[in-house]
């Protein structure tokens, strides 16, 4: 009777446990979904201004109407999708994708100087969250241990060289942003440059560090993957430049 | 760091910088929309190269 009720005591811990570790993975899941909020918000202000006004003056039914209800579904179906990697999969490749054809689609459409400002103004507000998106909360970061000891190495050219081109290259860019006429893009060109200056700098110091210790590693598939993502990238900047839309 | 990854952040830097120039650049002569597009790729290859070595770094 005695080892019966012990074992019936043991199986209850089990359950419990099993029971826990299940709300865990609930919240978990849950939390997921809060962190995508700000993309999908700042997405649908993006949206709002850059795809709902081509795809109302072409015509829902027409191609670019189609492809801007797509870029919202992505968007808005992205919650309800099974896992993290899907919801990321469509708030991000899915979403861009579509932007991309709309905008190659209604690349003729003329449109009011003010939805132009605000679009620009929404695209930097959904990269600024998507980048939020894939910083680490500070519980899941690994407790970080001090840089390891290595041997003296000499003092490269190529970092400061860098540094130093990044920030020629910034300041040039703002001097480039005082020359618009209109006020209301001077100013977003000025948020654009401080926020395009700001992810130079923080780029040039890490792969200035790089060139300073010359560090070797072997990358791992998930930055396999960015490459591509990368490559994908300039790919689609070289087939405008090709097709003349963007430079024309 | 991978020398692979290296090189493509330094490609995504130029090309970021150079997007965002050849924007403000339609900005100043009228093509706003084009201006627009040019900004949106300019940040997420600036965003992209800003991920690749932030990765690296830590992994």
């Amino acid at each position: 009777m005695a080892v019966e009720s012990s074992r019936m005591m043991q199986l209850g811990e089990v359950a419990r446990g099993l029971d826990a570790e299940s709300r865990r993975d609930d919240r978990l899941r849950h939390m997921e979904r809060v962190r995508l909020l700000p993309v999908i918000l700042t997405g649908s202000y993006a949206w709002l201004v850059a795809h709902y006004p081509l795809a109302a003056g072409s015509g829902w039914a027409s191609p670019v109407g189609l492809s801007a209800a797509g870029a919202a579904l992505m968007l808005v179906g992205s919650p309800l999708a099974p896992s993290k990697r899907v919801s990321l999969y469509l708030v991000l490749h899915g979403f861009l994708a579509t932007t991309a054809l709309t905008f190659l689609l209604a690349s003729e459409t003329a449109l009011p100087t003010v939805h132009a400002g605000y679009a620009a103004l929404s695209w930097l507000s959904y990269t600024i969250a998507l980048g939020a998106l894939s910083t680490p909360e500070p519980a899941e970061r690994p407790v970080s241990e001090g840089p390891p000891f290595g041997p003296r190495r000499r003092a490269s050219v190529v970092a400061p060289v860098l540094q130093l081109l990044v920030c020629a290259g910034v300041f040039g860019l703002f001097v480039q942003s005082l020359g618009i006429q209109r006020v209301e893009l001077r100013v977003l060109s000025y948020v654009v440059t401080l926020a395009l200056g700001l992810l130079m700098l923080s780029v040039s110091v890490q792969l200035g560090r790089w060139f300073q210790q010359r560090e070797s590693g072997l990358a791992r598939g998930s930055f396999r993957r960015s490459v591509w993502v990368a490559l994908l990238l300039m790919g689609w900047c070289a087939l405008s430049w090709v097709t003349g839309w963007g430079t024309s | 760091m991978d020398k692979l990854v290296v090189g493509v952040a330094l490609l995504l830097l130029v090309a970021g910088a150079a997007s965002v120039a050849w924007a403000l650049w339609q900005w100043k002569q009228g093509g706003e929309v084009r201006g627009i597009f040019w900004v949106g790729t300019g940040l997420m290859s600036m965003w992209l190269a800003e991920r690749l070595v932030a990765h690296e770094e830590r992994g």
